[in-house]
């Protein structure tokens, strides 16, 4: 029987395996791993170093190890932004598992690539996107009631992939009513430009009646008339979805409704076929 | 939140009169400028560059070292009310190293507010973030009690005169903006000369 809360369990156990390689050095073995869909990448730099470590020879406080970051399809990884939504993203579709990225110990883009490390931690930007989130739900009131120690509680449960320790807390920023959902919309242009698409949207319409993602690309997308798909973990969700439902169930940890814009009609064949979508660009935030 | 909110279209039209009040008196490069692909999201852009003292763990090398400040005055949605973000370079453009760029923020608060080293949780509101519109990374305060903040200073202000719960005078905005920029431009050494708020 499935309860409602399952489906938020299936969307925390989504994992998907990676193959992480270094190409400077074809001798150095692969580190195959079980990434959480909803985890960071930068969550697995520790690892990632130990193994550089133990199989190039490359010290971990070594420039190298310390300015480490990876790639896909031979564009940086915008790691801030949660695995699975990194995999939804690659153009033109999402690379056969498992998913190859490589490891760079050079050149660091510093132009393109948040530096998570020491000084700017990780679970210090993930509270950063909770409060955002918060901020446009209840105006930030609950995320400020909360103790420093739920703020870490949220963190750890989500690093050590501890769903119920997780859970406990996330529940008081997941209820009560919200004024509005936090959501972003993304597409991947076939130039590795990412547009990154984010406005106000209440749960109801002005009639009361739930909010469906139609409703939401015309809000955001307005002069936009072709037919695309939203989707999220994967899984392409029917346009008369309320928003406020897709919200509660399909929310990633850090408390956004992620989606990812595709070409074609919801339950399309297509899979990838089409070239690059033809898109009303003068309502899209275009992000390097 | 006690005072009136501030709104996004506020803040867009008390941008000039912002830009007016600290030209000429701070001595910061300034300019309006649009970002985003329809190029319709003003922000304010400031510049300038600080000696600071080199590297401590370096002793026998404490030469002074140019920092250069680049900084956007945005306003977020999220949380109605104005952010910062901020980048920290050489002057070569290479950005200021993570643990340089906290030492940096670090001194320049505590040297404004006095406030003891141990005491400044910096980790929990400094992040190094993708700039909302820009994409590239760049520094910013966690704007979570801004919005307190400026709710406060708008109900002192008498700024929501036909009770709609939103500043709608350009004056009052921009005062507004002034006064968080006061508090909030400490971090990158900016200091706000009270003329401005005449």
């Amino acid at each position: 029987q499935t309860t409602p809360d399952s489906i938020q369990r299936q969307v925390w156990d989504g994992k998907l395996p990676v193959c992480f390689v270094l190409p400077e050095d074809p001798d150095v073995p692969p580190l195959y791993s079980l990434v959480p869909r909803v985890g960071y990448f930068p969550a697995l730099l520790d690892r990632l170093r130990a193994h550089l470590s133990r199989h190039a020879g490359i010290d971990e406080d070594s420039p190298g190890a310390q300015q480490l970051w990876l790639r896909s399809a031979g564009r940086p990884l915008r790691w801030h932004l949660p695995v699975g939504l990194l995999y939804d993203l690659e153009r033109p579709k999402p690379p056969p598992l498992p998913w190859e990225v490589e490891i760079r110990t050079r050149d660091f883009p510093t132009d393109e690539l948040v530096s998570f490390g020491p000084n700017n931690s990780l679970e210090s930007y993930f509270l950063y996107c909770l409060k955002e989130a918060d901020a446009l739900k209840h105006r930030a009131r609950v995320i400020n009631e909360m103790g420093e120690r739920e703020h870490r509680q949220l963190w750890q449960g989500l690093l050590n992939d501890q769903f119920d320790q997780f859970s406990v807390v996330n529940r008081k920023l997941m209820e009560g009513e919200a004024k509005y959902l936090p959501f972003r919309i993304y597409q991947q242009g076939a130039d590795g430009g990412l547009s990154v698409l984010q406005c106000l949207a209440k749960p109801h319409r002005e009639d009361s009646t739930p909010l469906t993602l139609s409703d939401l690309l015309r809000i955001c997308l307005p002069n936009f008339t072709d037919p695309v798909t939203l989707a999220t973990h994967g899984v392409s969700l029917p346009m008369e979805t309320p928003l406020a439902w897709a919200y509660d169930k399909l929310a990633y940890p850090d408390n956004f409704l992620h989606l990812v814009l595709q070409p074609g009609r919801c339950n399309s064949a297509g899979d990838g076929e089409s070239s690059a979508m033809q898109l009303d660009s003068s309502r899209i935030l275009t992000v390097i | 939140l006690s005072g009136p909110m501030l709104s996004r279209s506020a803040f867009n039209e008390a941008l000039p009169q912002l830009l007016a009040r600290l030209s000429g008196r701070l001595s910061w490069p300034m300019r309006l400028a649009t970002v985003g692909a329809e190029s319709d999201t003003p922000v304010m852009e400031l510049q300038t560059s600080f000696l600071v003292a080199g590297p401590a763990a370096d002793a026998s090398d404490s030469a002074p070292v140019l920092v250069q400040v680049r900084l956007h005055i945005g306003f977020s949605s999220a949380y109605a009310c104005p952010v910062l973000h901020f980048c920290l370079s050489q002057p070569d453009g290479v950005p200021l190293a993570a643990s340089d760029a906290a030492d940096f923020v670090r001194v320049n608060v505590e040297s404004s507010t006095g406030e003891a080293a141990g005491q400044l949780d910096l980790a929990s509101v400094l992040s190094q973030v993708p700039h909302p519109q820009l994409g590239c990374p760049m520094y910013t305060l966690h704007p979570c009690r801004t919005a307190e903040l400026i709710g406060r200073l708008t109900s002192a202000s008498e700024a929501d005169r036909d009770g709609s719960g939103e500043v709608r005078d350009t004056n009052a905005a921009a005062l507004a903006v002034l006064s968080w920029l006061t508090v909030y431009g400490r971090a990158v050494g900016l200091q706000v000369p009270p003329e401005c708020f005449l």
